[in-house]
């Protein structure tokens, strides 16, 4: 009943915070106009500008508490994170090759398409590298990732044809919500939705694993065919989620923690709502990135971040004092 | 490395050698010419001297989007714009812009170069005496009488503005857009144009959603470059484009950069939209 009870508040909270999206801007627009449909400038404002920008905060947040969730239940490890993990940067490498050399231009798809394969790349030298490792491995993993993704993010924007290219490292560092379109929206939904159905289903082999490996494989799971989901799923939403918004950090190593007290102990039921919470997160740093009056907008990735990097170092401190 | 030069790597020697070959190859033949190190000095004097009277230009006036010369840049070497290539080329004349390349200059200065500074020009009437500032520089005081009378004859030329001043908006990539006193506003006057962004005394980035809720009659923006940028996929947003359908017109970036000949292409391309506008 607790668990039903925090979806539907969850849901609410995502719900008006989705609606306060749609509302809030840089111009003022009385109510009737922006519903009222038609090429009227309200009604354009709402329906190119507005809905996709609630859409991708919903998307993008979503994919990234889940990953997060899953992540940190898969490597059964607290600090676990698609960004902190390099998984976002590398995403952010295949988004960039595809975009910036053309190739996205000529086939669309191409752009999650370099997301999902930088993500999955990834994944797949994380889990190689320190997939039964400690918590120590994994992270120094995760840095040496993360410093790789923003040397070659640099070089190609660099070699990149276009003059602008060089200016655009913060997109894809810090990632930006702003002046998307329904466009974006089309080309992340299938990889998000692909790969947060196959997290989702692993809600049970999650909560086997917890119990151990021998306890997992005695309850009938295939740890391999769930490794292999997991990887796929998050790289699949990860990928496509990174390509249209750059890598925002730190929404899916805050929100599963949040989500732990409430949720219960189990990973897997800590899936779905972190999932929820990752939208509203999302949906309200970027209502405050559009509310804070700055000359040039605060990129959605150092609101994150601030929240976010003061929480893991309060994560790490917890740590040691429980290994003291 | 070799001890008797610390901190110069095989690639700085390499890059120095060619510096100096490209100096000698030059030397004998006769006094070095003359090394712009700004991207509108770069034009002017590409417009006006031979490429045998100059020891260099900047890449950026190769690139063909922001240089109306770039096909005279074939025979001209390219420069960066550092201190060591002015050491290097030695040559007679610095041309520099009002920003920028600040150590470059400092040593032509050191080495006693004569180094002129082009300011800025915020008004289509300031074109035709740096023309002929720069043509006298040069050496080519004729071909600088003839350019900026040119200049002005087909200034004269284009209509009075009318009664009715319909408003443009100029939106760059990255969605800026130029303030009072530019040249692009400079440039919407004399095509019968208010600039919108000093209508509404906002300059810098502007916003889609303010664009698209207080909408200019004229868009003005690039034409669309053939390598992708974010910068320039928001000129080509879906928003812009349903809003602004029939009132938009593109104007190359490359004749709004800088004051020279080829910005006249550009009030003419907007007087040619303005005439086109609805009533």
């Amino acid at each position: 009943m607790i668990r039903r009870d925090l979806l539907a508040t969850l849901a609410i909270l995502v719900a008006a915070l989705f609606v306060a999206s749609l509302l809030a801007g840089e111009v003022a627009i009385p109510l009737r106009d922006l519903f009222g449909g038609g090429q009227t400038a309200g009604g354009l404002i709402l329906r190119e500008l507005r809905l996709p920008r609630a859409i991708l905060a919903v998307l993008v947040g979503g994919t990234l508490g889940l990953c997060g969730a899953a992540m940190q239940g898969l490597l059964r490890n607290p600090l676990a994170e698609p960004g902190v993990l390099g998984v976002s940067g590398c995403a952010a490498v295949g988004a960039v090759l595809a975009f910036y050399f053309g190739w996205a231009a000529a086939f669309p798809l191409l752009l999650p398409v370099g997301g999902i394969i930088g993500a999955l790349l990834a994944v797949a030298l994380l889990y190689a590298l320190a997939g039964g490792a400690g918590l120590l491995t994994l992270l120094l993993a995760g840095a040496a990732l993360n410093s790789l993704a923003g040397a070659l993010i640099a070089l190609l924007l660099n070699l990149a044809p276009s003059p602008y290219a060089i200016y655009e490292v913060l997109f894809w560092l810090m990632g930006s919500l702003t002046d998307r379109s329904m466009a974006q929206v089309g080309l992340a939904l299938p990889g998000i939705l692909l790969g947060g159905a196959l997290l989702l289903g692993t809600r049970r082999a999650l909560d086997a694993l917890s119990l151990g490996e021998d306890a997992a494989r005695s309850l009938g799971f295939s740890l391999g065919a769930v490794r292999l989901r997991l990887v796929l799923g998050s790289a699949l939403a990860v990928g496509a989620a990174v390509a249209v918004s750059g890598a925002i950090g730190f929404v899916g190593l805050v929100v599963p923690h949040l989500m732990r007290p409430l949720a219960g102990r189990l990973p897997g039921a800590v899936l779905l709502p972190s999932a929820l919470a990752g939208a509203a997160l999302l949906l309200a740093a970027d209502l405050a990135v559009r509310l804070i009056p700055t000359a040039t907008e605060l990129r959605l990735g150092v609101l994150t971040s601030l929240i976010g990097a003061p929480f893991f170092i309060l994560l790490v401190l917890r740590m040691r004092r429980q290994e003291l | 490395m070799h001890p008797s030069c610390p901190g110069l790597s095989w690639l700085e020697a390499k890059r120095a050698a060619w510096l100096l070959s490209l100096a000698l190859a030059i030397a004998p033949a006769r006094a070095a010419g003359v090394l712009s190190l700004n991207l509108c000095s770069d034009q002017l004097l590409l417009a006006l001297a031979d490429p045998a009277e100059i020891v260099g230009v900047t890449s950026l006036a190769r690139d063909c989007r922001i240089s109306v010369q770039c096909d005279a840049t074939q025979h001209v070497p390219a420069v960066r714009g550092t201190a060591e290539e002015v050491m290097a080329l030695r040559p007679r004349l610095v041309l520099a812009g009002p920003t920028g390349a600040t150590t470059a200059q400092d040593a032509a200065r050191r080495r006693g170069i004569p180094l002129i500074k082009l300011p800025s020009t915020p008004d289509l009437g300031d074109i035709p005496a740096q023309v002929v500032q720069v043509a006298d520089s040069v050496g080519h005081p004729d071909r600088g009488a003839a350019l900026s009378a040119a200049f002005a004859a087909r200034l004269a030329a284009f209509p009075q503005p009318g009664e009715r001043r319909p408003v443009a908006a100029i939106y760059e990539p990255n969605g800026y857009s130029a303030g009072p006193d530019s040249l692009t506003s400079s440039v919407l006057a004399r095509a019968g144009l208010q600039n919108w962004a000093a209508l509404h005394r906002d300059q810098g980035r502007i916003p889609l959603e303010r664009l698209i809720a207080d909408p200019p009659d004229l868009l003005v923006t690039g034409e669309p470059g053939s390598d992708p940028s974010l910068a320039e996929a928001m000129l080509w947003h879906p928003a812009l484009l349903q809003r602004f359908a029939g009132r938009r017109v593109t104007v190359p970036q490359r004749d709004l950069i800088c004051g020279t000949p080829a910005t006249l292409d550009a009030v003419e391309a907007l007087v040619r939209a303005r005439l086109a506008l609805p009533p």
